[in-house]
């Protein structure tokens, strides 16, 4: 980071044509420059953090949610039912919308605001002990969370695409990591505040969830915030405004060309191999270390990752390298009996690796307009990936046991493997743009803006 | 390729299915079972029972002796086949007793049989404690701060379920119709059970941990349920088990611990046991089988088990009294008894954060007691078949779409990197 840090990496500000004075004119707040993308950056992060926290508060809160509530297991399993199942769908449109009708700026605002009534209604079903108003709050809670993450791909790709995009996608995961740890070390310990003070039972559980909401309105201000600060810089910059022809329509989905669909596929079948914990033959000690050690290990590498991947280009030479990283990780956990911390650990930064490389190429496959049905497209075909593996991976490991369902993750793992090494075949019988490296990015670029100038000076 | 490649493996897999069932199961041994020889309910009271089971097979006989008069304990007797219909003959009164002179010899084998090597188990005592630490591990314990039940499975404690009435000829269940207190509570009315079973074929259990059992094994459940934990609200348990066999005492047992990365048998579970009566020549010695694994409710899934943890194997002394009212001593006598190889060890049930055995109030553990080489999993042609086809293919494709790439590359100047052909252009 400190290298670009050092240089402002737009140094043409001599278009600049909206004088900015007093305080607009510093470092912090000239869009031009570099240190305000930064501080956008920090409020683009915190922008999903309230979903991602409270989207975590049942796991938290698990042994005593079903006690205070007095519902069974999978009752509770309904919380993330409720928030998955319609998200196979309703990011997708949650994405069009953003292209099509709100705009990224309006998008992100309605979906926080779709958060935040989510946790105020799941929160008030705590409170008076109805299950149903609390699934109503989860599915509403979902219809913003899902929506609101593809708001702020699209707000990263807007701001950063062609400067640190690898990187702020990196410290977006680096952040929904953050998010729901902090959730899951601080929930229980508001808990116990809360029912010291006086309230017992599902009342201490509503105020408690109330509480965690208090995070989503923290975000829904950095929505708003962003929001403002995305209409100045689309002012100051002069940012090209869409016109009614180029804005989408649902049947350009069709024409998405074929490298979108292969990410879609190794994004599926990359992610749904992540999902499981594994049960180390009875050590809960070890299984909890290691899971949050991958965790942690995701969010401390993905932004350095990023960063390595935008110094380096070549996004898609980094995606089969995750990939086949990954795979002989879960190749070393069905096969041997090695330490699992040793593939664990590989794995979160494989895991980093591929998160930082992968979301960015969507950003170059599809023109920006389009950019968010995209991002929503990927999203909702996670989601039912995900969903749909969970039940096939439980059903696979309790008749078959892990053995049968590594394979199975392996299956899945050469699969999303074979896709990016089409991925990069496909790419390069097109010129390879895809997998450029930064250096010749930078030089394409620099001739195409030297082209520019030429015809600019032409008719002159 | 992959199409042909995929039908090859579903035919592969539907003559592996018709093999399977084609394969009948063949009896190698009968199954003799006669509850409570010598002895006429109708007439008597025949405490918990003794059932005799014969397994006859072509070379030889084992003839099984389980009874709960005494501490629960299962009698394997191996013997040369004899033609005679003859079993065991009992002295109800003597074994009835208690009283060890009374007691010596009062359970006989009919002397036609050359009897080849004899082994079995006793359990001896239960545990009980209040996990306040949730350890899970008996080592672990502060003894001065946990509270600490000990059941001895002793005549004077412990009254048992007449085996007749709950048995069928297949399964023998030994179960406990009350004990006396011990620090306010009791074990009553079939909270405790032990069930064996006993097969003339070779198999493997339909039930979790899905154990393999051959013709010379019986397979057991130790099952504890509604027990009235009172104000051990955290509670556990374990269980003493002794085995013994005719080998000489100067060696001893070994409890060997074999690792698996295949857990496609019992889900979670990557571990078997044995206990080892004759660990110098084991293919003719007694073993008792198990996976550290129990489960804690009546219906056996992956997600409701927990961990049986076994303990180094120790010499039997502060037992002895125990050994003495039980059917090992009516059998052997004391003094043939004191010639036996003995160890002993505990089987604790239960995991740190599994929520202890009160949270469910239910715990079944199975185990397997058999003679020879104790059976070991192999990876079944299932997964065999799951693992080659399923990374098979693509590695395949993967290697010929390599191959195809670096070929194409060569003769399709389109492919060459993009990279050369822009640096061209500068």
């Amino acid at each position: 980071m400190t290298e670009s840090e050092k240089k402002p990496l737009l140094g043409s500000t001599d278009e600049e044509e909206e004088k900015l004075t007093g305080c607009g004119k510093t470092l912090c707040c000239n869009p031009f420059r570099f240190l305000h993308r930064y501080l956008i950056l920090i409020i683009m992060c915190f922008l999903s953090f309230g979903s991602y926290f409270c989207y975590d508060n049942p796991a938290a809160l698990q042994d005593t949610m079903i006690k205070d509530l007095k519902i069974s297991e999978s009752a509770f399993m309904g919380f993330y039912s409720w928030y998955s199942w319609p998200n196979v769908i309703l990011c997708f449109f949650g994405g069009f919308l953003i292209d099509k009708t709100f705009g990224v700026r309006l998008g992100a605002i309605i979906f926080s605001l779709f958060v935040t009534a989510g946790q105020v209604v799941f929160a008030l079903g705590a409170l008076v002990n109805k299950v149903w108003l609390m699934d109503v709050g989860r599915f509403i809670f979902g219809i913003g969370g899902e929506s609101l993450a593809v708001a702020q791909n699209t707000y990263a790709v807007k701001w950063f695409q062609g400067r640190e995009l690898n990187m702020v996608f990196g410290l977006q995961l680096s952040f929904s990591r953050v998010g729901s740890t902090v959730n899951m070390n601080i929930m229980q310990p508001i808990y116990k505040f809360v029912s010291n003070s006086g309230h017992k039972g599902y009342e201490c559980l509503g105020i408690v969830l109330f509480i965690g909401g208090i995070i989503c309105i923290l975000s829904l201000i950095c929505a708003l915030a962003l929001g403002y600060f995305d209409k100045r810089a689309d002012r100051i910059l002069q940012r090209k405004q869409l016109t009614s022809e180029e804005t989408i329509r649902i049947t350009d989905v069709k024409d998405f060309p074929a490298t979108m669909w292969l990410l879609c596929i190794i994004c599926v079948m990359y992610y749904v191999a992540s999902i499981f914990e594994m049960k180390w033959d009875f050590d809960p000690s070890l299984a909890n270390n290691v899971n949050s050690l991958v965790y942690i290990i995701s969010a401390v590498a993905s932004p350095v990752f990023g960063f390595l991947i935008d110094k380096t280009g070549r996004n898609i030479f980094w995606v089969i390298l995750g990939t086949t990283v990954t795979i002989g990780c879960h190749a070393l956990l069905a096969f041997t009996f090695i330490n699992p911390y040793v593939a664990m650990i590989t794995m979160g930064f494989s895991y980093s690796v591929l998160a930082s490389a992968l979301w960015p190429i969507a950003a170059q496959i599809v023109p920006n307009n389009q950019l968010g049905t995209a991002y929503g497209i990927m999203q909702a075909i996670q989601n039912l990936g995900l969903a749909v593996v969970a039940i096939i991976a439980g059903a696979i490991v309790d008749s078959k046991g892990y053995l049968v369902l590594e394979v199975f993750f392996l299956v899945c793992l050469c699969v999303a493997l074979i896709a990016s090494v089409l991925l990069y075949l496909l790419d390069a019988s097109k010129g390879g743009k895809l997998n450029m490296s930064a250096k010749l990015r930078q030089i394409m670029k620099e001739e195409a803006d030297r082209e520019k100038e030429k015809e600019e000076k032409k008719p002159l | 390729m992959a199409v042909t490649v995929t039908f090859v493996s579903k035919v592969f897999s539907v003559v592996l299915l018709i093999i399977v069932l084609l394969e009948t199961i063949v009896a190698l041994r009968t199954i003799q079972t006669e509850l409570n020889p010598g002895c006429d309910d109708t007439k008597e009271d025949c405490a918990g029972g003794v059932a005799y089971i014969k397994a006859i097979g072509d070379q030889n006989t084992f003839h099984y002796i389980l009874t709960a008069i005494g501490p629960p304990t299962v009698l394997v007797i191996k013997t040369e086949k004899t033609t005679k219909d003859a079993g065991i003959s009992i002295n109800w009164d003597n074994f009835k007793s208690g009283n060890i002179t009374e007691m010596e010899n009062s359970i006989k084998l009919d002397p036609s049989y050359k009897i080849l090597y004899s082994y079995g188990v006793v359990f001896t005592r239960l545990f009980q404690y209040n996990d306040t630490t949730d350890v899970a591990e008996l080592g672990k314990l502060n003894l001065n701060k946990t509270a600490f039940r000990v059941f001895d499975f002793s005549r004077s404690m412990f009254e048992w379920f007449d085996l007749k009435a709950i048995s069928s000829d297949s399964a023998i269940k030994l179960r406990v119709k009350n004990s006396s207190a011990v620090m306010g509570q009791t074990i009553n009315n079939g909270s405790l059970e032990f069930k064996f079973m006993f097969f003339d074929h070779m198999d493997r259990a339909t039930d979790l941990p899905h154990l393999q059992y051959t013709e010379d094994t019986s397979q057991f459940d130790f099952k504890l349920m509604n027990i009235n934990t009172g104000n051990m609200s955290l509670s556990r348990f374990a269980l003493e088990t002794v085995l013994f066999s005719t080998d000489p005492a100067d060696r001893d047992m070994k409890f060997d611990e074999t690792k698996s990365i295949d857990d496609e048998y019992t889900p979670g579970v990557f571990t078997i046991s044995n206990w080892l009566t004759r660990p110098e020549k084991e293919e003719q010695g007694g073993y008792l089988q198990h996976k550290p694994v129990c489960y804690t409710k009546a219906y056996r899934e992956r997600a409701v088990g927990t961990y049986v943890r076994g303990y180094g194997l120790t010499k039997v002394t502060d037992v002895q009294y125990l050994l003495n009212q039980s059917a090992v001593l009516a059998y052997f006598g004391s003094e043939n008894m004191a010639k036996l190889r003995i160890s002993s060890t505990n089987f604790s049930f239960g995991l740190s954060e599994d929520g202890t055995f009160t949270k469910t109030n239910y715990t079944v553990w199975t185990g397997s007691l058999g003679y020879g080489k104790p059976p070991m999993d192999a990876v079944s042609s299932l997964v065999v078949v799951v693992i080659s086809v399923g990374l098979g293919i693509p590695v395949v494709l993967i290697i010929f779409g390599g191959i195809f790439v670096c070929l194409k590359k060569k003769s399709d100047p389109l492919l060459v990197d993009v990279s050369k052909n822009a640096m061209s252009v500068n």
